[in-house]
């Protein structure tokens, strides 16, 4: 064969190739299970560069190839990374040089609940949660149901019926005042029977429900509750 | 294979020899006439968008027609006809002669393109028709469009479809002109109009595909909620508008660099002299290329994006003035002492120097944070893409048009009328959109359906806004008057010979009046650059024996 | 080279020209496939760079186990459509037909366990976006923006997977293709371009599988 293009790999080569590929697939689920702090994600990107990189080199040809292919397979990887580094100067960087735009609080899991750091020592997740919050404006205190509505509707229901968490039906006649206000503060205190702990205090933080919300507001939300 | 005296047109006759052609100057006209369909209808959106704002209150259309108005003359002029315009008709007829090919290097691929385009456009023109009610603009933004009616899913389809006719023109072009060139057809020979075409369709490639999967995760954010751009289920709908503006920004490279290198052809030709720094030209359309990848957030300085990213957007901005500028500068090199002939085409041309130099400038300023603030969604902006996608892109195809017509059509139109009617376009034209930009500095904000509201803190809305509306209306004249005396030249008029310019590109050159099935007789030789004049009298002397006679025959 | 003569088009000079160009005209589609899927990963990076721990989290919920097995199956695939490239090549025809039936029997092993995934994940009631609910030993995993992780790893894979099935009918047309004794190493162009294809296939997964299973 004259031509460039039509260069005939080895089949050695591609053996080995192929060895070098799957004895870096074994490489990076064995160093996935060990937790290496900040250099997980880089290094398993580093891991599947190296593979992408002998795939299209070797098996894709592109080492022998003519280099337009190549000019050209650079310029789509190259574009990729324009538009994920620029698009990641703004989503990772709102707030940057002290300009706050409307946009997202980024949310972070409490570290009590995370069980891949279950050695760590855990903190408080309600402290560590409002310690963290931002700063949130001055809002109109919002009526029981309403609080129902943002907070609570999701998973506990008023009809009886089937949500993520137990329903409110009779919850009025079943807990005191005081109980309801602790299962709302403190919702681990008491577990009903069949229901995971700590969702509900995860879920809350996430929704910014303890350090957006008045003591005023959590009384109107349990003389909601006992209505039910 | 050819036999003397047939031409492309002659070559085979019925419905289906078109329907079925791979033949890249039948697949330009299939594009030609679709596209001019669709102008006519974006053109009619525009007229009635206009006639609403003619007065203020209620004139033609309550808000929600007036909503959808606007937006499917964006869609349709945006979709429809300026991204594949120029690349579809001129780029399939003339780019594979100008390089000295056959044919492109993808026939088939090239005659799909054309039924997906026709696929998607009818999608969303039935979209329209039958499901009715889009009025997101033709940005699409979430949440509003996440949210919406359900046609937003059948008309993102269409604009996911129509992509990827954008992409395999791409494609089958930068192949074309990588491996197709004729012998001696040296990259530095290459005419300015294909070095504009390569540098768009690398934009086509690297772009298209990135709307695709916009359009996708948005159907999807429709269909199941998945939460990625609608902030009500934990999204961020600026997240979109990068989406968005990362295909949509450098769509306007798409639509304006094709009609830079019409201009260079045209300023060439009509000066008759070498285009002034011919390698500049050509590299600024590829860094043009480039650079406006890395742009987009231009489009999103008020819509909640990091501070440091607009600081950042904002100085690449500037930078796309530099290969503009260089552009602009040896358009006008070019006329400097060389014989200018003002015919139809080079008046199109100048049009363009003007009209797009403004655009162009303008776009500097919007590019300005603090700028940008106070002029944000005002009829400034409308005014400054107006500039640039009318006045720059489809005067440079209306340009393109008269300077091939005689190629394509092998008959040659009333120079009178073609002077008459560039003279009304260029009234018309500046009358709509200049007084937008007066207005839109002065606060009239866009896609308002009506500004009575307005008129008591600003009185003078109400003639700008006529002022506007009139100067629409002068435009659609002009350009029914062309559509009128093409179809006139069509029918009567008189036959051109095989280069009525005394050009020196290849399709001028080595064709018959209208060109052979296969182009050429036998793949020519290239000796010499594109615009080689002083070159050029012994290349015309042995060129096809039509054009002999050509230098006087206008 | 004579048997070149019927499959060289009449507007190209030479079979190397329409190779070349045919060769040009795949890479530049596979640069569009990467620019799509780059979407993907751009919506993947800004989540997970605004919820970390989300994220790694939720990952827990997908079976590593299951992600190496279809990478190694992916890469061997790859591997004999490199080898059906090579003994065409050397004109050993029937090699060929062997290999190209061995890349879709792993293609179809991908898309079974590809299957199970999914139904054991819909059995769970984990669906993308919106309609996540997992309940029983998951519902622990029903955090905020864990919705935002199981839309993208379901558009994420489920595109890919799509590309695992229009590659799949296109090895099996040029199965039958080369059982009809179209492709010799003089002409074999669709081999080579499917190949290319293919590759690109694995690629993005080799990208997806760590990203989506690991960290």
């Amino acid at each position: 064969m004259a031509h460039g293009s039509h260069h005939i790999v080895p089949i050695r080569t591609l053996a080995t190739v192929f060895a070098v590929l799957v004895a870096l697939t074994i490489i990076t689920v064995i160093t996935a299970q060990l937790d290496l702090g900040p250099l997980n994600v880089p290094l398993a990107l580093a891991i599947a560069g190296t593979k992408a990189v002998a795939v299209a080199a070797i098996f894709m040809a592109l080492k022998y190839d003519n280099p337009v292919n190549m000019v050209v397979a650079f310029l789509g990887i190259a574009f990729a990374v324009v538009f994920l580094s620029l698009t990641l100067s703004d989503t990772a960087l709102r707030g940057a040089l002290g300009i706050q735009p409307a946009g997202h609080i980024p949310y972070e899991l409490p570290a009590a609940v995370h069980e891949a750091s279950a050695s760590a020592e855990e903190p408080d997740a309600v402290a560590l949660a409002e310690q963290e919050m931002p700063e949130v404006q001055e809002a109109p205190a919002r009526s029981g149901e309403a609080l129902y509505d943002q907070f609570c509707k999701t998973c506990h229901s008023l009809d009886g019926s089937v949500l993520p968490g137990p329903t409110f039906q009779g919850i009025g006649q079943s807990r005191t005042r005081e109980a309801l206000t602790e299962s709302i503060l403190d919702p681990d205190a008491t577990i009903t029977e069949g229901f995971p702990p700590q969702l509900m205090l995860l879920t809350l933080n996430a929704l910014n429900f303890y350090s957006t919300t008045s003591d005023a507001e959590i009384e109107s939300l349990v003389t909601f509750l006992e209505a039910q | 294979m050819s036999t003397a005296g047939q031409n492309y047109l002659s070559a085979s006759t019925g419905v289906r020899s078109w329907l079925l052609t791979t033949d890249h100057k039948r697949i330009g006209i299939l594009y030609a006439i679709a596209v001019a369909t669709f102008f006519l209808l974006g053109g009619i959106f525009a007229l009635l968008v206009r006639t609403e704002l003619a007065a203020p209150g209620e004139t033609i259309m309550g808000q929600d027609a007036y909503n959808q108005a606007f937006t499917l003359h964006g869609v349709v002029m945006v979709f429809l006809v300026i991204i594949p315009a120029i690349p579809g008709i001129l780029g399939n007829f003339v780019l594979p002669i100008q390089i000295g090919a056959k044919d492109v290097a993808f026939p088939r691929l090239n005659l799909f393109s054309w039924y997906i385009f026709m696929l998607g456009a009818l999608m969303a023109l039935s979209g329209w028709l039958v499901i009715g009610q889009v009025d997101t603009g033709w940005t699409f933004y979430t949440p509003y469009s996440a949210e919406g009616t359900s046609s937003v899913l059948w008309l993102t389809s269409a604009v996911f479809i129509a992509g990827f006719a954008s992409i395999f023109t791409g494609l089958n072009f930068i192949v074309t002109v990588h491996k197709m060139r004729a012998p001696g057809m040296a990259w530095n020979r290459l005419p300015l109009f294909v070095w504009a075409i390569y540098a768009t369709a690398i934009v086509q490639v690297l772009a298209t595909p990135v709307i695709g999967i916009t359009m996708v995760l948005l159907f999807l954010e429709r269909l199941l909620q998945i939460g990625i751009f609608d902030p009500a289920l934990g999204g961020d709908p600026v997240l979109f508008q990068h989406f968005f503006w990362f295909y949509s920004h450098p769509a306007v490279y798409i639509m304006i660099l094709p009609a830079m290198g019409i201009i260079s052809d045209l300023m060439g030709t009509f000066s008759r002299q070498q285009v002034s720094g011919y390698t500049f030209i050509a590299l600024s359309s590829v860094a043009i290329a480039f650079l406006g990848f890395l742009v987009w957030g231009h489009h999103m300085f008020v819509a909640g994006q990091s501070a440091l990213s607009s600081i950042i957007f904002s100085m690449l901005t500037f930078l796309i003035g530099i290969p503009t500028g260089i552009k602009v500068f040896n358009w006008v090199a070019t006329m400097y002492k060389g014989s200018v002939s003002l015919k139809t085409p080079m008046l199109y041309a100048l049009m363009f120097l003007f009209l797009f130099t403004i655009g162009g400038l303008t776009g500097i300023m919007v590019g300005v944070l603090a700028v940008d603030v106070h002029l944000h969604d005002t009829y400034f902006i409308v005014a400054h893409f107006h500039y640039v996608m009318m006045g720059g892109a489809l005067i440079g195809l209306i340009g393109g048009l008269h300077y091939w017509w005689p190629k394509i059509t092998g008959r040659m139109y009333s120079e009178t009328a073609g002077r008459i009617a560039a003279v009304l376009v260029f009234v018309g034209f500046n009358l709509t959109f200049f007084t937008q930009f007066v207005m839109g500095s002065r606060g009239m904000p866009r896609r308002y359906h009506d500004y009575a509201g307005l008129l008591d803190q600003y009185p003078e809305f109400a003639a700008y806004n006529l002022a506007s509306s009139v100067g629409s209306f002068v435009l659609a004249a002009g350009l029914f008057m062309i559509l009128a005396y093409a179809v006139h030249s069509l029918v009567r008029g008189k036959k051109a010979p095989a280069n009525p310019w005394g050009a020196v590109t290849l399709e001028w050159t080595h064709t018959g009046p209208i060109p052979d099935p296969h182009n050429f007789e036998k793949v020519p030789l290239v000796t010499r650059g594109p615009y080689d004049f002083h070159l050029a009298d012994d290349v015309l002397g042995a060129a096809a024996s039509a054009s002999s006679e050509s230098q006087d025959n206008t | 080279m004579a048997e070149t003569s019927t499959t060289l088009k009449h507007y190209f000079v030479s079979s190397a020209q329409q190779f070349d160009a045919a060769k040009m005209g795949m890479w530049l589609f596979l640069v569009t496939e990467v620019l799509l899927f780059s979407g993907m990963f751009v919506a993947y990076a800004v989540y997970r760079v605004w919820y970390p721990e989300v994220f790694e989290l939720s990952s827990e919920l997908l079976d590593w186990r299951l992600g190496a097995l279809n990478t190694l199956v992916l890469l061997a695939s790859s591997f004999t459509v490199a080898l059906s490239v090579h003994f065409i090549q050397r004109n050993e025809k029937e090699k060929v037909v062997v290999l190209l039936l061995l890349t879709l029997l792993c293609a179809l092993a991908f898309m079974v366990v590809k299957y199970f995934e999914y139904t054991g994940k819909w059995s769970h009631g984990i669906f993308p976006g919106a309609g996540f609910a997992p309940h029983g030993d998951y519902a622990a995993y029903y955090t905020p923006y864990a919705p935002q992780f199981f839309s993208i790893y379901f558009v994420m894979t489920g595109i890919h997977g799509i590309h695992v099935l229009v590659g799949m009918g296109v090895i099996a047309w040029i199965v039958t293709r080369a059982i009809r004794g179209h492709f010799s190493a003089a002409y074999y162009t669709p081999i080579e371009l499917t190949g290319l294809y293919w590759h690109l296939v694995d690629i993005i997964w080799i990208f997806l599988f760590p990203l989506l299973y690991l960290i």
